[in-house]
């Protein structure tokens, strides 16, 4: 075996080895979220490749043994976002409404499907329109599609989503309740379209919102 | 606790985001009250389905390995100045049939007497460890294919010509047999495989092994059969002989992952 050639080729090895054992292995956790974000296999590819690479770049300051996941979820995520930033700007007009403002895309629920409840019939959804599911999370806004990727497809918690997405916990919450709902409400139509649901659903037109867990824990306190 | 203070707290509580104590108190509702419980229960329901149907996309092994082909640092030295090796970046298939060795006969009767006998690996020394890194640099390299497959047949013919041992190879479980090339590990020609096996890479790589010592550390029985599993730089990399022939195998799998690929394709020996 020969001995490295100098120190600068055994911190590189190293730092090499470390990358391939606490970041590689979330390779495909990136993947299966970029396909959802880019909306195509090409271009998930890149996203995966430039967030990795660029991940390699500054592993040296990542801290070792901190949430390496979430660290590469957020490079990721800054990455596509600021892509969009520059298609924005060569298009000059928008490319969809991932980009705009919040408040100028506010979507109208008409009702909870969550509240609800079809028994067995939610999980049909998922055996009935595998397809379906991907082309309904891409017409939900980005803002909440990240949010309910994060959560639901990789199961982060609030605060490592508020950390990835740099918005509070409060933010996280309200976004993840809204995505969910704007994408279950999406398949019901699927459902009724093709006739698996009866377009008699009962309507529930009170707009919830989640409890944030501070009011929540502020009541208990008090009450 | 009544429904109307529940029901906005489903999301947080089925995300289990609230500590013990919170949690016994919404507990203690859903306990009473089979509404709420149905509701919480489809939520869970939503979210498991939510997941089954998005996970399961690996990224594919051509991306795997252009991202680990462009942070791993190559070991591309010495190798390049001997014109019988093909340089690591090579990007065109290599010349066919200009391979010295030998005749298309005495490979047939190589491979004809050379039935699958056991050899152990032999223990000793520590002079593994370079043919375990260039496995691993064969392996996350992008290399191009110059035989595809799935058919091994098709695989095991076009070496016929070009190396100097036989080609057998081994039938793994659910495994996708993508194609074949020309490598070299230490200066020996050998036959490079590349396998899929559920979006993973696993690269198998057949060469004359002789000589090559094995650290007996390393050294498990498997099925009757000595197979050295080495970790390096993230990777498991096997070593076995099969018929006279060296395999390694190489891929990022755990050793348990490895050992039970192994033992479902290579029978013990006799
Ligand atoms: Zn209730």
């Amino acid at each position: 075996m020969k001995a490295p050639k100098n120190m600068e080729d055994e911190a590189r090895k190293e730092l090499e080895k470390a990358f391939v054992e606490e970041a590689v292995p979330h390779m495909d956790a990136l993947y299966a979220t970029a396909l959802r974000l880019t909306k195509n296999k090409g271009n998930a590819e890149d996203l995966v490749q430039e967030a990795m690479l660029k991940a390699f770049r500054y592993f040296g300051k990542y801290q070792r043994g901190t949430n390496c996941k979430a660290w590469l979820f957020k490079i990721m995520t800054n990455t596509f976002i600021n892509n969009y930033r520059k298609a924005k700007k060569r298009k000059e007009v928008s490319i969809d409404e991932d980009i705009k403002p919040l408040a100028e895309r506010a979507v109208a629920l008409e009702r909870d499907p969550m509240q609800e409840h079809f028994g067995d019939q939610d999980t049909m959804f998922f055996k009935l329109f595998g397809d379906e599911v991907k082309q309904a999370l891409e017409e939900v806004p980005f803002d909440f599609r990240i949010v309910v990727l994060l959560a639901d497809l990789q199961g982060f918690a609030y605060k490592e989503i508020a950390d990835i997405i740099d918005v509070p916990i409060g933010t996280v919450m309200s976004r993840l309740y809204r995505g969910r709902r704007i994408l279950q409400s999406k398949l019901t139509e699927y459902a009724k379209e093709q006739g698996y649901l009866s377009d008699r659903v009962e309507t529930d037109l009170e707009e919830k919102k989640p409890t944030s867990l501070d009011d929540y824990r502020n009541r208990r306190m008090n009450g | 606790m009544k429904c109307k203070d529940f029901l906005p707290l489903i999301d947080t509580y089925v995300d289990g985001e609230f500590d013990e104590l919170e949690s016994d108190e919404l507990e203690m509702h859903l306990s009473a009250c089979p509404e709420c419980r149905k509701k919480v229960d489809s939520q869970i329901n939503w979210k498991r389905s939510f997941k089954q149907c998005l996970e399961g996309e690996t990224a594919p092994v051509d991306l795997r390995a252009s991202i680990l082909g462009q942070i791993l640092t190559p070991q591309t030295e010495q190798q390049d100045e001997d014109e019988n090796v093909l340089p690591l970046r090579e990007k065109v298939a290599t010349k066919k049939g200009a391979i010295a060795g030998l005749s298309i006969a005495a490979i047939a009767l190589l491979s004809f007497y050379a039935v699958p006998k056991f050899v152990t690996v032999a223990p000793a020394a520590s002079d593994t460890e370079p043919v375990v890194e260039q496995a691993i640099d064969w392996h996350t390299g992008n290399f191009p294919i110059e035989v595809t497959g799935p058919e091994s047949d098709r695989i095991e013919n076009w070496f016929v010509d070009k190396v100097a041992f036989p080609i057998h190879l081994p039938a793994f479980k659910d495994a996708n047999l993508l194609g074949a090339r020309l490598a070299n590990l230490k200066e020996r020609r050998a036959a490079y495989v590349a396998y899929d096996i559920d979006g993973t890479r696993l690269s198998v790589m057949l060469f004359n092994g002789d000589g090559l010592l094995v650290d007996t550390e390393n050294i498990k029985n498997i099925k009757g059969r000595d197979i050295a599993l080495i970790n390096q730089n993230g990777y498991t990399v096997a070593l076995l002989q099969n018929g006279g022939v060296t395999y390694s195998l190489t891929s990022d799998i755990s050793e348990e992952k490895m050992t039970e690929l192994l033992s479902s394709s290579f029978s013990a020996p006799e």
